[in-house]
């Protein structure tokens, strides 16, 4: 049998180039935007430096968002990944932790540059906040960020795993009609998850607090773990590839 | 000769239908077998059910000791291994991709059937015509050295110079004992090289024979014992049911 | 190789091997290719070879040698019998073919003089 730790492995190799693709792109967007500033206003000011820093950041990692979650689900359906022989297992938990390590990777190398720039060309206002703020209490919004995409990538696995499982016992003409309801039922589950994360996220990062920080970190950690069982289960017992 | 492969009451449908229908089938160690039936007869989903893919069917399939979809996979090598490769992918990445995965891989054997059939490892999967994939793919299946091929249509659509090298190919890597399980549309371009065939029809096998005895116990070439099998003779009348 | 597909390739083989010796492409004491690399050639199954070869060492006409391979026998009565063997088998087919045509014995050998005068004069024209 193959292990957990060769999956992951090769799982995470592919992906590590995509992040320092995408990594490099947002470097470049940065300067010459830069570039384009100092060119058209002929000054240098460092709060603008610092924001496109953190825009193209934002923009990258929604798109590697995105990315990854395609590089998550092609696993499931697909005999180049379902023909290893793993336990469905070990090959859920390697395709994601793949794909956390990218995750830290980007969100790492990202506030790292940011940091680096403050330092060498401190901002007024950033400096302050920045700066006076103990490390650790850097830390809680990490990881509910973190947590929170974790969780929409298990959610969209649980999706794509429970359309796939169900459309195997409808009648063929009824797959698209039945695959399209599906979705609409997810959809407004997604829609009414959102408002409620909402309110919770919102008044964690506008109260970032040691109660609410530990009351957000069970409720997502406890959500990934009933999807990811459920998810599991599915995939070993239900999820076919494509033929 | 002992049995390799056991089937045993194996019962798949999907959309409602019945796909393989309490099927039997037993086969041989250090045998070619040709796996013939109509388009929709269950050739693929057959070799798919075997493969370890397919999660949700009846009965009990075995290979050699090997029981649980997971065991499976590793003592099958099943030629439908790349649905899902990146389409960048080069022949080389793909084969140190199932070096890394499957321990049974040969780079060595990869190598040798490429450089034999002309391939250049360098070259993108993507950018390879029908013929040249057919050859990646063989090479692929060939290269992990296991005690069962599943060969699904590994010569479609190619002309018969290539088919012909194909055909050497996998006579020249099949490892002694190893049992070969192969689909074709055109009989007659395998029939040579069986010694057994085994016809689906109605979702169940309704003839196994050995290729040998076609030819001299009843005077008939594989490809017309294939078609009287198929268009009378065992026929139990409910050829058109299911139309 | 073309192989008839109604007959079996094992014994289409052995008749091949049976030629290859008749007319000397294999001598007496000859060392047959491995039993893979004939596959190869015939582009035939492994198995198929092994029955036709474990076929012609039961009629002598070929000897194993552990570990050495497949030699063309040295036993010059063996050859001698395959020869007339496969001779016979190509005569009974044309025998039984002129005998249902209800042809004499005598009619058949002179049949067989005229064709064979008539095959001469065609090769030297």
């Amino acid at each position: 049998m193959t292990s957990l730790m060769t999956t992951f492995k090769t799982f995470l190799r592919p992906r590590f180039k995509t992040t320092s693709a995408f990594l490099i792109a947002t470097f470049v967007a940065t300067i010459i935007s830069l570039i384009i500033i100092v060119w058209n206003t002929h000054s240098f000011k460092n709060t603008n430096i610092s924001n496109f820093i953190l825009m193209y950041a934002a923009i990258g990692g929604l798109a590697l968002f995105i990315k990854l979650a395609q590089n998550i689900e092609i696993v499931w359906t697909h005999n180049y990944y379902r023909l290893i022989p793993i336990s469905e297992t070990k090959l859920y938990l390697s395709n994601f932790l793949a794909t956390l390590v990218c995750l830290i990777y980007y969100s790492g190398v990202q506030v790292i540059l940011f940091l680096l720039w403050e330092l060498i060309l401190p901002t007024a206002q950033l400096q302050i906040s920045l700066f006076s703020l103990p490390w650790l209490r850097l830390l809680p919004p990490a990881i509910v960020s973190v947590l929170l995409c974790l969780f929409w990538w298990v959610f969209i696995s649980l999706i794509h795993m429970a359309t796939n499982a169900t459309a195997a016992f409808l009648p063929n003409t009824r797959v698209r009609l039945v695959r399209w309801l599906i979705y609409l039922v997810f959809i407004i589950i997604f829609s009414i998850l959102i408002s409620q994360f909402n309110r919770l996220i919102q008044f964690f990062f506008g109260n970032p607090d040691n109660a609410s920080f530990l009351m957000l970190f069970t409720g997502l950690s406890l959500l990934i773990v009933i999807i990811s069982a459920i998810n599991i289960y599915l995939l070993k017992r239900w999820v076919e590839t494509t033929a | 000769m002992t049995n390799l492969v056991t089937l045993s009451n194996v019962t798949y449908k999907r959309n409602l239908k019945i796909i393989i229908d309490h099927l039997n089938l037993q086969l041989p160690q250090n045998n070619i077998i040709g796996l013939l039936g109509a388009n929709g007869a269950g050739k693929t989903t057959l070799m798919r059910l075997i493969s370890g893919v397919v999660p949700n069917y009846k009965g009990t399939i075995r290979i050699g000791t090997a029981t649980t979809n997971t065991a499976r996979k590793q003592v099958a090598s099943f030629s439908q291994i790349l649905t899902g490769v990146q389409p960048n992918a080069r022949l080389t990445e793909i084969a140190n991709y199932c070096d890394t995965l499957y321990s049974d891989f040969s780079i060595d054997v990869f190598e040798k059937i490429i450089a034999s059939l002309d391939l250049d490892g360098t070259e993108k999967l993507s950018a390879l015509s029908k013929g040249n994939r057919m050859k990646c793919v063989l090479a692929v299946t060939l290269a992990r050295r296991v005690s069962l091929y599943l060969l699904d249509e590994p010569f479609d659509g190619i002309d018969s110079m290539t088919r012909k090298r194909l055909i050497k190919s996998m006579l020249t890597w099949k490892p002694d004992n190893a049992t070969i399980l192969i689909s074709d549309h055109h009989v007659e371009d395998i029939a040579n090289i069986l010694d057994q065939v085994v016809i689906l029809k109605h979702q169940m096998v309704i003839s196994q024979k050995s290729a040998e005895e076609i030819r001299e116990k009843d005077g008939l070439s594989i490809e017309t014992y294939y078609e009287n099998i198929y268009e009378g003779g065992v026929d139990h009348d409910q050829s058109h049911d299911n139309l | 190789m073309e192989f008839n597909d109604k007959i079996p390739i094992y014994y289409q083989i052995k008749q091949y091997i049976y030629t290859e010796i008749i007319i000397s492409h294999l001598s007496p004491g000859d060392k047959l290719p491995a039993v893979r690399q004939l596959a190869l050639d015939l582009t035939v199954n492994v198995n198929t070879i092994q029955r036709a070869l474990s076929e012609l060492i039961d009629e002598g006409v070929l000897e194993s040698k552990r570990g050495k391979g497949n030699f063309v026998t040295e036993d010059e009565t063996i050859l001698m019998k395959l020869r007339e063997k496969v001779i016979e088998t190509q005569l009974q087919h044309v025998y039984d073919r002129l005998a249902e045509l209800q042809l004499s014995p005598e009619e058949m050998i002179t049949a067989l003089q005229n064709y064979i005068a008539k095959r001469k004069d065609d090769n030297h024209d």
